[in-house]
């Protein structure tokens, strides 16, 4: 009695093809795990042990109509992952505008996260020209200099403040 | 009769020498993919150039001595007919009292992503006497963090200054200016 062979009926093939897969599939992960730096540090929130409470030195940007700039010194007090301090805008440029603000904000997935939550201080200009932000910054030490740069935006509801945003670069001010 | 031979199936040494090309293959394109996506938050240094240096820069420059004080900063920087040179000018402002206010033209080069600048004179200076004031040597290193161009480095006396000057230094931390 004969009977026909069927077509892959042959196993070796078949185990050739899953071979194939497996060891394209352990090449690929063979070399993103080569040429990541290193892929356990990137899930570290680089916040991990650092306490942000001190001074904090540098310039904030307003990246609309005039392109003004601010010096702006920020002094924080972190609580665990709570943030509160005063920030201190001080303009650079055309108008001498100053202000005092109370800050209050948090950390989360290794950013820093805070509000302008009250005007204490606003000289060189008026409350119905001035807006509360929220500022949103990276940790990085570069150099072994720390630094918090990222920027601001405005998220409440005034129709008058929708739109404006600008950066903000920080160092930390030496003891 | 002719015995067969160990591995003489053809189909055998095929698939595994074409093993080996998936394998490589398989890590060739893993590399790639791998380089592709660490370049996302930090410029590789291949890819700065000292064009990448060019155009205004803004931000702040501490004096970590004595006082501490700090000013508001700026540079423009041009590239020159040298490879990796640039020029441009500095400007200082004061951020405290007295309000001190400084122009110097500066010069320098560019090392991969590192920029080496000297002030080589001052041609304006307010509320304080040329003796009481030194020009710098910078080191700033330029980083992309979360897409802002940042330069952010250190300062001592300038190489040529007076005795002094000697160990003061302080940080410099810069963004680029929107245009």
């Amino acid at each position: 009695m004969t009977f026909e062979k069927r077509k892959n009926s042959d196993s070796r093939r078949g185990i050739s093809i899953l071979l194939a897969i497996a060891l394209v599939l352990a090449g690929l992960f063979v070399g993103l795990v080569m040429t990541t730096d290193n892929p356990v540090e990137l899930d570290v929130n680089p916040l991990t042990g650092v306490d942000l409470s001190g001074e904090w030195v540098g310039t904030t940007t307003q990246d609309y109509d005039g392109d003004q700039r601010y010096d702006y010194r920020m002094i924080l007090t972190q609580n665990g992952n709570e943030l509160s301090g005063v920030g201190i805008l001080d303009m650079t440029t055309d108008y001498d505008v100053y202000a005092e603000e109370v800050l209050s904000g948090y950390i989360a997935d290794g950013q820093v996260i805070y509000s302008e939550v009250e005007t204490l201080v606003l000289d060189g200009t008026t409350m119905d020209r001035w807006c509360h932000t929220q500022t949103t910054l990276s940790y990085q030490v570069i150099d072994g200099q720390e630094t918090l740069v990222g920027t601001w935006e405005y998220v409440l509801d005034e129709q008058r403040c929708e739109g404006i945003t600008g950066r903000v670069i920080l160092t930390r001010q030496s003891d | 009769m002719v015995e067969k031979r160990k591995n003489s199936d053809k189909r055998n040494g095929i698939s595994l020498g074409f093993a080996l090309l998936l394998l490589l293959g398989g890590l060739f394109a893993g590399m790639n993919l791998g380089v592709s996506s660490s370049n996302d938050a930090v410029l590789t240094e291949a890819s700065v150039s000292v064009t990448t240096f060019e155009g205004e820069w803004i931000g702040t420059i501490t004096e970590d001595y004595g006082a501490e004080s700090r000013y508001d900063f700026r540079i423009t920087l041009d590239n020159t007919t040298n490879t990796n040179g640039v020029v441009g000018m500095s400007y200082l402002d004061m951020a405290q009292e007295p309000e001190i206010y400084s122009e110097s033209p500066i010069e320098g080069f560019v090392i991969g992503d590192e920029i080496f600048l000297s002030q080589v004179s001052t041609t304006v200076l307010e509320n304080v006497q040329m003796d009481n004031w030194c020009l710098a040597d910078i080191t700033l290193s330029y980083q992309v963090l979360n897409g802002q161009e940042t330069l952010v480095g250190t300062w001592t006396n300038a190489h040529f200054e007076r005795v002094e000057c000697d160990g003061i230094s302080g940080r410099v931390i810069l963004t680029r200016q929107s245009d």
